[in-house]
């Protein structure tokens, strides 16, 4: 199955306290930088809308973006142009990159400052044709998502809960009770 | 399971718009192999709604310097300086505004799994996903067309979306519902042959009534208003048929083509008009290649008689009168039955929104809800859950507006509740539809190539601030219409509002500011029916500050019933300037670091490469003191317009355009006296031979408008009022492009320095 396309999120600690205002200037600067070590083009505010993508930094392989959608403040990684079919290091592929994404942000002078937890991901195949939201697709990918997660997770436990309905995108929830902090999972994967 | 779009959506297409989307899939293999010039696969793709977006040439100022995004595809183009990665827009036009659920369902799907997981809502009621690329364009259109959408001629120099007033069928204002000719008028004029030879674009509203802003005819290139008239006892259908207008840099007033153009000739007619129009109109100069150019150039009259005769050589189509065996054909019908609003206690917000939200239906027991998008924006998630709601109490009856918003109709009453209630959860309860906090705006810096200052930034200050004016003077104007343009093409709309704004620059030392220019006075009720006219420019930053003086005093000050157009006359400009005069100096960078950076966008304002050179500085002072003066000319141009002077305006609106080119002649020539024809002689031979002058994207159109004042300069005695106004504008047009030719010289006499 091709499941490239691959959406990874990563929630805040504290969504309430998050500003997106002071991260416009940052993903400028990650621009002027080239912090991410991709080829990043743009930055653009969708703060009017609610629970939306409330900044994006738009970028030619991947955009990230600081993402309100249910209510859940965190930041996407949404590998858009890749090439990876395979579903495990396609998911390893965004997983970290979401994960530097974070570590960045984290390590950024705003007020307050950003913090992210590691203890859940959510995982979206950006891709209706390859993979619709159904109990087929979760059954033939999880076995590959669980291959890639367990490197990210190494020795703690973690769950994987596929949720929405057929007309939303491939959605995975995954729950890792007591995982460690952002730096030392992007470390286990770098 | 299947591994494309195209096999799992066999079947589910029209074979013809099938066919002609895996043509355009072929085309961009061509274009990848090099077998396809550029230029040919720019219009090719342009006519499939595929436009270019800001930074698609390559280069992006950061705010520091301009760095090359170095794309994958390498040099490979999808047009001249467009590059083959870069992400682009997608136009889907939605005709006459109409959507169904499963079609807003269908574009949230492409908006998450092809663009930003935004679906933003235009201006003209087409459906605009950015950050798009090209390669998925073919699938993106194939599933368009599986739920009967067509992205076909949403751009280039074609027949562009057919708009209609959102409230045709269920208005009581109305004529009759002009639904099934806006639809047919659509699917004739789509591909037709006799479209295919414009130079430019041709836009079309339709409108039920004359009264209301509805469909906007009175800016459109083809407007068409319902009308009724008795013919032997019996009630007959036509319309208001009117050509040739337009916003753009320069907004003309439709001219009326036939007073009442029968159901049965409404499509021969615009056939008749798209071929008089593919033969004369102009090809070679795009900056006057509208139909308003043409109209203008030779009259209404002679174009009616063009129209005519073209008229008789037409072979007779049956679609021309086909469709009207069934005019019920677009019919809504209601899902519920009509109800009364159920008594209260209602939920949070509930009164205000219906205040301003609902519009009762001639139908008794349902109303109109308006869904205010801000910045017309919405969420795919958002555009999934309008799509339930559709399903669940009006059925497919959803229109997308011109004020960027979507309405349901076919409401029952007592659905009310339930309906603000599900709308409240996905945080879609915005009062306001179509009031002053309904801020309108072009995408302008945002994504568009041409943008010169953020609309969209301001637009988003701006109704943010207006939320928060005191309850005692709000209800007096929040009736005003507030919209934004990021540079000249209008695509906001800034003509027909009450405040408008349209996006400049300003050159202040060595750095640039943005600014808009502050446009008061336009009529959105009575289909667009006038246009405001600038007063002057004023930093982006400082918009609020503007909005806020003229608004309070126009809430406090107004008479009964006292339009914001007639207080504007009533107080005078030279009155309005003067309460902005301060707010219209610049400080030094030192002193208002803020001034020289957009809304929403950190980065210094577009200074480029330009450096600091004293000698520069000095030269500025005195070039922009004769830019300056131009532009205070066309404001004593539109003092003598309001008070009828046609003429005094005219020729100071002339004069205006000679003092801009001297302040620049000057700078190169110092010796340059004040006779006109040495200073125009002097800037053909300074400025446009050597195309100094020429706008980066509309070439020499700015500097066409005063080699043409000087020809016609005492041509002409008693000039009519929308000649006038031409000038005026134009005028106003080539003080900015002279300001920003002024910044193209600054910049290279720092680079020759360096």
């Amino acid at each position: 199955m091709n499941a490239g396309k691959i959406q990874a999120k990563i929630f805040v600690e504290s969504p309430a306290e998050l500003d997106v205002t002071p991260l416009v200037p940052v993903f400028h600067e990650w621009i002027q930088k080239n912090a991410l070590g991709e080829l990043l083009i743009d930055v653009t505010e969708y703060g009017h809308v609610h629970h939306g993508p409330s900044l994006l930094l738009v970028g030619h392989e991947s955009d990230y973006v600081v993402d309100f959608a249910e209510g859940r403040a965190g930041l996407v990684c949404n590998r858009k142009r890749v090439t990876k079919d395979d579903p495990e290091s396609a998911v390893l592929d965004a997983v970290r990159r979401v994960l530097a994404a974070a570590r960045r942000l984290e390590g950024e002078a705003v007020t307050p400052p950003v913090r992210f937890r590691g203890d859940e991901l959510l995982l979206h195949v950006n891709d209706r044709l390859a993979a619709p939201n159904t109990r087929d697709t979760f059954t033939t990918l999880a076995p590959a998502f669980e291959k890639a997660l367990k490197k990210v997770y190494a020795g703690t436990a973690f769950t994987l809960e596929q949720l929405g309905t057929p007309r939303e995108l491939f959605t995975v929830r995954v729950l890792a009770k007591g995982a460690p902090a952002v730096a030392e999972l992007l470390a286990r994967i770098s | 399971m299947t591994s494309t779009w195209k096999e799992k959506l066999q079947g589910a297409m029209p074979p013809a718009w099938a066919e002609e989307i895996d043509v355009f899939e072929t085309q961009l293999l061509l274009r990848k192999q090099g077998k396809i010039e550029e230029k040919l696969f720019a219009e090719t793709r342009l006519r499939r709604g595929t436009y270019g977006q800001r930074y698609d040439n390559g280069q992006r100022y950061d705010g520091v310097g301009t760095q090359t995004l170095t794309f994958p595809s390498g040099e490979l183009t999808k047009g001249p300086m467009t590059m083959w990665d870069a992400p682009g827009m997608t136009r889907i036009k939605i005709p006459y505004g109409k959507l169904g659920a499963t079609q807003l369902d269908t574009i949230a799907e492409l908006a998450e799994e092809y663009s930003d997981g935004i679906l933003h809502v235009t201006t003209r009621q087409d459906i605009q996903l950015h950050f798009v690329h090209i390669e998925d364009g073919p699938d993106l259109m194939r599933r368009l067309a599986a739920v009967g959408i067509t992205t076909r001629e949403a751009c280039g120099n074609s027949i562009r979306n057919v708009t209609a007033c959102p409230l045709v069928g269920v208005c009581s204002d109305e004529s009759f519902d002009i639904t099934p000719y806006a639809d047919a008028m659509t699917y004739f004029l789509l591909g037709h042959p006799d479209v295919q030879g414009f130079g430019r674009k041709f836009k079309i509203a339709f409108s039920g009534c004359k009264g209301h802003a509805c469909g906007l005819t009175n800016f459109h290139d083809g407007g068409c208003i319902a009308k009724t008239k008795v013919v032997d006892g019996k009630t007959v259908r036509g319309f208001e048929f009117y050509v040739g207008g337009g916003l753009g840099s320069v907004p003309y007033p439709a001219k009326l083509l036939d007073d009442f153009c029968s159901e049965e000739e409404l499509l021969p007619t615009i056939q008749a008009v798209s071929r008089v129009f593919a033969k004369l109109g102009e090809k070679e100069n795009r900056s006057r290649a509208r139909i308003k150019f043409l109209v203008k150039k030779i009259g209404i009259e002679e174009f009616g008689r063009l129209v005519k005769e073209e008229r008789q050589n037409l072979r007779p189509d049956p679609r021309w009168t086909s469709f009207l065996d069934d005019l019920h054909k677009t019919d809504e019908k209601p899902i519920k039955p009509p109800g009364v609003l159920p008594a209260g206690p209602y939920p949070e917000g509930f009164e205000a929104w219906s205040r301003s939200n609902l519009y009762h239906q001639k139908q008794k027991g349902y109303v109109v809800a308006t869904v205010t998008l801000p910045l017309g924006d919405m969420t795919a998630i958002q555009a999934r859950a309008l799509a339930d709601i559709a399903r669940k109490y009006t059925g497919d009856t959803m229109r997308a507006t011109v004020d960027q918003n979507i309405c349901f109709r076919w409401l029952s009453e007592a659905d009310l509740v339930a309906f603000y209630t599900d709308l409240a959860a996905m945080g879609l309860v915005e009062p306001g539809a179509g009031q002053i906090t309904d801020v309108t705006a072009c995408p302008g810096t945002d994504t568009c190539k041409l943008g010169i200052s953020s609309s969209r930034g301001l637009a988003g200050e701006l109704r943010k601030q207006l939320k928060l004016v005191d309850a005692a003077t709000a209800a007096a104007s929040e009736s005003l219409h507030v919209k934004c343009s990021g540079c000249f093409n209008s695509c906001g709309q800034h003509h027909v509002a009450d405040l408008g704004f349209l996006g400049v620059s300003r050159q202040v030392g060595s750095r640039k500011v943005p600014h808009f220019q502050v446009v008061l006075g336009g009529e959105w009720e009575n289909n667009g029916g006038s246009y405001g006219l600038a007063i002057g420019a004023v930093p982006s930053k400082r918009v609020p500050e503007v909005v806020d003086r003229l608004r309070g005093r126009y809430a406090k000050e107004k008479n009964d019933g006292e339009s914001f157009k007639d207080f504007i006359g009533r107080i005078g400009k030279k009155q309005v300037r003067a309460m902005l005069e301060d707010l219209m100096k610049v400080p030094s960078y030192e002193e208002a670091r803020d001034l020289y950076s957009d809304w929403g966008d950190p980065r210094e304002y577009n200074i480029g490469d330009m450096g600091e050179g004293e000698c520069a500085g000095e030269v500025v002072a005195f070039a922009v003191m004769g830019l300056a003066a131009a532009e205070r000319e066309v404001f004593e141009a539109t003092l003598l317009f309001d008070e009828g002077k046609n003429d005094q305006a005219a020729e100071r609106g002339y004069k205006a355009m000679l003092t801009g080119a001297q302040a620049l002649i000057r700078d190169l020539n110092p010796n340059i006296g004040d006779d006109a024809d040495e200073i125009v002689s002097e800037f053909k031979t300074r400025l446009v031979e050597p195309k100094l002058f020429n706008d980066p994207f509309a070439g020499a159109k700015f500097a066409q408008m005063l080699l043409h004042a000087h020809e016609d300069k005492g041509k002409d005695r008693n000039i009519a009022k929308d000649t006038a106004q031409h000038l005026i504008e134009e005028a106003q047009l080539f003080v900015e492009a002279a300001y920003a030719c002024y910044e193209r010289m600054v910049q290279q006499r720092t680079v020759a320095a360096e």
